[in-house]
């Protein structure tokens, strides 16, 4: 296909233009805003917008304030056709179609745009038309080039056609009912159906196990019945035996009461028998005893007397003992008598001597004290004593120091007694030559006999001293009177006087110690009274002479002591016979007691024997023995015979028996009861069942399954058979596509030669995109070069496609202000590569900068002014027209 | 003395292969068919109607069933003995002793649930051998007539049981089948003058006077000769038996060898012909080889005919029907380059060449179709 000429009028801000296109390379420049994308926009436009359309882009080309309607005009020439297509929007909308060559048509509207259609589908591919247009702004994207037939044609596979596109579209929009286009997941309805298959067969297992547990219960309810009947008989024959059994159990009941009465017989003749005995052994023992103690009574009457004939023999032995000792008491007191006696003559004898001796202290000792006395008197008399003296001193001494500090303080008189005369001062004579000096405190007078007196006043002395002397001298003064002496010396007289008495009481004292001796003289005056008394009593007589009495007292004395020792002995003798004669009597008279009360007691036991005797003679006793002892004997036969019969007859295993089956009886009652309470249950349960209808639900819930397992199961079959078609399909077309890769590939390596000067390799995907590049060995992600690399890689694929299409079956290729990416070199060498391509392809070249172009060998040029109605076609770079 | 000998009415079956539309037909068609028995009554002056067992489907039924079949069975004015069988036993949860029942039950109808000699009409008494669970454990139709003596003088008697005979039942130790040899003892005892059960539901004569009247509809298509009831005339020296067919449904198998588009034709026009389609269920078994074009069609046919039909059982299960392309068959829509290769891979795993399991293979064959469609083959 070739652009001859497009004409835009009320076209965006172009009012009428007409650009025409060389075979070849059309470089159409000029600045921004003139509408040079404008031409390959209504390229596009008149193709896919019908004259009615409002589509937003026919809205954005209509000129804002004209009432005029966008109206575009191409001549084109593709195939066989050379055609006229004029197309005006919105106002006066039209369409005419004029096809010149081969044969001349015109079709308008509808038709127009139909046939126009026609004509280029049946000479190119439309997609080409697309894939090789590079659109403003998108020079980095790769055009989609894997399904272009014609070049998929030009590659190798004659045959491809569009029918292919329509086929492959029909089996991916029938694999999408089935599958996820990208994952290839069971679609939503395979999931579903899928879904509703396991709920349904949920259900319906649901409804079956419902079924089955209901016919279940109809089998228990059935089960239990016969269990019933089982039962039933079992119970009828079982209370048949136990019938039986009890008739049984209550004969040997019988037999074992009247046992027990033969055991309570034989145990009251045991008894009887134990009685009889027990009444003859005591008889026998009665007679024993009686017979036993009798002996005893004579045995202890004979030892009795010799117990008398003891104490008897104790008692004389008592009373001798007695006889002898009152005898030595007499003598005793006899020798006393004379000691006392003898001992009184021999202390008034003493008396009298002691008496004399006792008269001269006393007198002595009251003669000492008298002495006392006096010279006590005479101190009390003397008042001053060595403590009054030191006093006295000691104020004299006082005195004379006031007075001697009064003279120090006093003026001092010195007389000298010149020539011959003396001179007197006061009452004393000092000598001629001599002097005399002293202080002046009371008037001096100093007289020289005859010729002179002289009296020298003295001052006055200062007053604390004065008062010193005063006080001084008052303290002597009332010391002396309170002495009641006249002054020191009268002192010292009395107290010599006192001193002197002192001595004498002194002396007298100790005399009259010395005649008391310890004592006080009043008592000494007592003694001497009591013992005066003592000598006036009258003197003994008959004792002979005095100075044998001591010698007799001590004679005496001897004589008592030995009679006190032999009175001791005597009485402890007799104290051991009255203690032997008490035993004696004590003894004898308790085995007299004993012997007494035996002899009482044994006389009451032959009472009672006689009386027993006289109820039961000792035969009647020993008989009854015999006879309870044969009736003993019967009893225990006959409870003998009794229990052998019931051992036979086995009693216990009966009740066991009984009890046994009493226990089943019940057991089998208890099963039936159990089965019988159940039975009901499941009626209930079944009755409860019942009302749901379960065999109408399942058979719904089966055919429901039933029509949904066949819808899955188509589907599924479907689905395998779409999803075998996709698989197969499109590996197919993908090794085609794959097969295209090569010789693409080798194109877009030539072209790169021109472009980089070097070996170039580009990588290429089956869908026809370049993958990567390699240059010196260094392979580059398309994605991860820059963005010149990708703009040139991205145009390099257009231009192999445009260079391998059928020439007659080309497109334009058409570059609207691209290459912005690309530097100057690299533009220099694309301006040769389009320039090839522009050898068989015609490349229309839509730019601002027309400098970037300068290399693209012969190119028509077309520079569009701004705003600018007329177009200067002028001659472009090697422009050969 | 002539009376109406049935069985297996089945009712308050349903089918759950039909489609949706028939399924509640089908399921009416045996109350229907009830109605029709009265017809035969009627028509024949038969004086009672003996139901051989299984008159309902089940004991596990919703009891609205009971309202239906009383109100189909208004429509006789003579007495109806009803027998119970194995799908409705005497057990806990039979039909009969529900409330419904016993309170709703017609004075004509009788439900056997003993053996003792029931006088239906003056002269003739039937002996029951009803069942009172699914698994009996002996042979109740001799249990029934053990120990009887021969009728009286002008009593004419009828035994009605349910089950398998001896010399049919597929299973001969089960201890529940009926010994023929003791019926025909039974027989010529003049105990009983003829022996009527239900269980089968093809109309059968097991031995002289020993009947199987069969289902009045049919419920299987296994069945033989369904849709009958029999109208016996029996008297102690004689017997005679008229078979009825009162059914208004149909379950057919078509067997078809299909080779060719023409056999495909074939079978449409033997579909097309066939009657009642609304009332007929139709098992294919279909087997051949077909070419994708050929299959093409037949899937047109059926779908078709799917359409008619209570039930149209086509693909899947019962068909034997190899799918194979033919050149032909493709050649015409001119497939070229990748869409070739596409369709030879696939036509060489549908031959099975190669290493293909039978799903592979039919899925080639079904993938086939497919590329036969899209590609401009059918519409």
């Amino acid at each position: 296909m070739r652009i001859e000429s497009v004409t835009l009028r009320n076209y965006r801000g172009v009012e009428d233009r007409t650009i025409e296109f060389d075979d070849g390379v059309t470089l159409i420049s000029g600045p921004n805003e003139v509408g040079k994308s404008s031409i390959a926009e209504a390229l596009r436009l008149i193709r896919t917008k019908p004259d009615s359309s409002k589509a937003r882009e026919i809205q954005a080309i209509t000129p804002v304030h004209k009432d005029v309607g966008p109206e575009v005009v191409v001549v084109v020439t593709t195939g066989p056709y050379r055609v006229e297509y004029a197309k005006r929007w919105r106002k006066r909308a039209t369409t005419t179609l004029n096809v010149f060559e081969p044969s001349p048509e015109q079709h308008t509207g509808r038709d127009a745009d139909q046939r126009y259609l026609e004509i280029l589908k049946e000479t190119l591919d439309i997609d080409l038309l697309e894939a090789l247009e590079v659109q403003q702004g998108k020079s980095l994207d790769q055009p989609d080039l894997a399904q272009l037939r014609v070049l998929q044609n030009a590659l190798g596979d004659e045959e491809s056609d569009e029918s292919d596109d329509a086929l492959m579209e029909r089996i991916n929009a029938e694999y999408e009912v089935y599958f996820t286009p990208r994952s290839g997941k069971p679609s939503k309805e395979g999931r579903a159906l899928s879904d509703a298959v396991q709920e349904l067969t949920r259900e319906r297992d649901r409804l079956m196990g419902q079924s089955q547990e209901m016919q279940a219960f109809v089998d228990e309810h059935a089960e239990r019945g016969v269990a019933i009947d089982r039962a039933n008989r079992s119970i009828a024959s079982m209370e048949e035996e136990l019938a039986a059994l009890r008739a049984k159990d209550k004969e040997l009941r019988g037999l074992a009461e009247s046992r027990d009465a033969s055991d309570k017989a034989l145990a009251d003749a045991t008894e009887r028998l134990k009685r009889a005995c027990a009444a003859r052994d005591e008889r026998r023992e009665a007679i024993a005893w009686l017979e036993r103690t009798d002996a005893e009574i004579t045995e202890e009457q004979s030892v009795l007397d010799e117990r008398d004939a003891d104490r008897e023999s104790a008692a004389e032995a008592r009373d001798a003992a007695h006889e002898r000792a009152r005898r030595l008491e007499k003598e005793q007191a006899e020798v006393d008598a004379d000691l006392t006696k003898l001992r009184r003559a021999l202390d008034r004898h003493r008396a009298v001597e002691a008496v004399e001796k006792l008269e001269a202290r006393v007198k002595a000792a009251q003669q000492a004290d008298d002495d006392v006395r006096a010279a006590e008197a005479q101190m009390e008399a003397e008042k001053v004593d060595e403590g009054a003296l030191k006093r006295l001193t000691k104020l004299q001494q006082d005195l004379r120091v006031a007075e001697a500090a009064q003279e120090a303080a006093a003026a001092n008189i010195t007389v000298r007694a010149m020539g011959d005369h003396s001179v007197g001062v006061d009452d004393d004579t000092v000598q001629p030559g001599a002097q005399d000096s002293r202080p002046v405190i009371d008037p001096v007078r100093v007289t020289v006999d005859g010729i002179v007196e002289v009296t020298v006043q003295p001052g006055r002395s200062p007053e604390d001293l004065q008062q010193g002397v005063d006080a001084a001298h008052a303290a002597l003064v009332r010391e002396l009177s309170k002495l009641q002496v006249a002054d020191i010396a009268a002192a010292q007289e009395s107290a010599e006087r006192r001193h002197r008495a002192s001595q004498a009481v002194q002396d007298a004292k100790a005399r009259r110690d010395q005649n008391l001796d310890g004592a006080e003289l009043s008592e000494l005056e007592v003694e001497l009274a009591r013992i005066q008394a003592k000598v006036s009593e009258d003197a003994p007589s008959n004792l002979g002479e005095s100075d044998t009495w001591e010698a007799r007292i001590a004679e005496l004395d001897e004589r008592r002591t030995g009679l006190v020792e032999e009175l001791a002995s005597a009485r402890e003798e007799l104290e051991e016979r009255r203690e032997s004669a008490s035993e004696a009597h004590t003894v004898h008279a308790s085995a007299q007691a004993a012997l007494e009360e035996k002899r009482r007691n044994a006389d009451q036991h032959r009472r009672r024997l006689t009386e027993a005797r006289e109820a039961d003679s000792d035969e009647a006793l020993e008989a009854a023995v015999e006879q309870a002892d044969i009736a003993v004997e019967q009893a225990t036969a006959m409870r003998d015979e009794q229990q052998m019969a019931l051992d036979e007859a086995d009693p216990e295993s009966v009740a066991e028996e009984l009890e046994n089956l009493e226990g089943s009886l019940e057991t089998q009652e208890k099963v039936r009861n159990d089965a019988r309470e159940r039975r009901s249950e499941l009626q209930g349960l079944l009755r409860d069942r019942e009302r749901l209808g379960i065999r109408d639900l399942l058979d719904d819930a089966e055919a429901e399954l039933e029509e949904v397992t066949q819808r899955y199961e188509r589907f599924q079959r479907r689905a395998a058979a779409i999803q075998l078609l996709h698989r197969v399909i499109t590996a197919r077309r993908d090794e085609a596509q794959a097969r295209y890769v090569a010789p693409f590939t080798s194109e877009i390596d030539r072209l790169g030669k021109i472009l980089y000067n070097e070996e170039m390799q580009v990588e290429v995907t089956p869908d026809l995109h370049i993958a990567s590049r390699t240059v010196d060995g260094r392979t580059v992600a398309f994605e991860s070069l820059s963005g010149g690399t990708q703009e040139q890689l991205a145009l390099l694929g257009r231009l192999a496609c445009a260079q391998l299409v059928d020439r007659e079956q080309g497109a334009p290729l058409i570059l609207d202000d691209a290459l912005g990416f690309t530097d100057e070199d690299r533009l220099r060498a694309l301006g040769r590569a389009l320039a090839k391509v522009g050898r068989t392809t015609q490349v229309i070249v839509l730019t601002c900068q027309p400098d970037r172009y300068k290399y693209l060998g012969k190119a028509k040029h077309v520079t569009l002014p701004l705003r600018g109605e007329a177009v200067s076609s002028g001659e472009g770079v090697g422009n050969d027209s | 003395m002539k009376f109406v000998a049935t069985g297996d009415w089945q009712l308050g079956m349903t089918a759950h292969f039909l489609d949706d539309e028939a399924r509640p037909q089908f399921q009416r068609a045996r109350f229907d068919a009830v109605e029709r028995i009265a017809e035969v009554v009627a028509e024949h002056d038969a004086r009672f109607v003996v139901a051989c067992g299984d008159v309902f489907e089940s004991n596990q039924l919703d009891r609205r069933v009971i309202a239906q079949a009383f109100d189909a069975l208004r429509a006789f004015d003579v007495p109806v003995v009803l027998v119970p069988g194995n799908h409705d036993p005497l057990d806990a949860s039979s039909i009969y002793d529900s409330h419904r029942f016993i309170g709703g039950m017609p004075d004509h109808i009788h439900v056997l649930r003993s053996s003792e000699p029931h006088e239906v009409v003056p002269g003739v008494e039937v002996i029951g051998a009803p069942w009172s669970s699914k698994r009996p454990q002996r042979d109740l139709m001799a249990a029934a007539v053990e120990g009887r003596e021969p009728a009286p003088d002008g009593v004419v008697r009828i035994l009605a049981g349910h089950g398998a005979v001896s010399t049919l039942s597929p299973d001969p130790d089960d201890p529940a089948v009926v010994e023929v040899s003791d019926l025909q003892r039974t027989l010529a005892d003049g105990i009983i003058h003829a022996a009527v059960l239900g269980d089968r539901h093809s109309t059968t004569e097991v031995a002289d006077r020993i009947w199987y009247p069969g289902a009045p509809e049919v419920t299987s298509r296994d069945e033989i000769d369904p849709g009958n009831v029999l109208v016996m005339d029996v008297a102690p020296d004689r017997c005679e038996v008229e078979k009825v067919n009162i059914g208004r449904w149909a379950f057919t198998v078509v067997g078809e060898e299909l080779d060719s588009v023409e056999d495909v034709e074939v079978l449409r026009r033997r579909l097309q012909g066939m009657d009642a389609k609304s009332r007929t269920a139709v098992w294919l078994r279909l087997s051949g080889t077909l070419s994708t074009a050929a299959h093409a069609r037949l899937q047109e046919v059926l779908d078709e005919a799917s359409e008619l039909f209570a039930k149209l059982d086509a693909w899947e299960r019962h068909t034997d029907l190899a799918v194979m392309p033919e050149d032909a068959d493709f050649e015409a829509l001119g497939l070229t380059g990748f869409a070739r290769q596409a369709l030879d891979d696939l036509e060489s795993a549908a031959r099975g060449e190669g290493n293909h399991s039978d799903a592979d293979v039919g899925a080639a064959q079904d993938a086939l179709a497919l590329l036969y469609r899209f590609a401009g083959g059918v519409r």
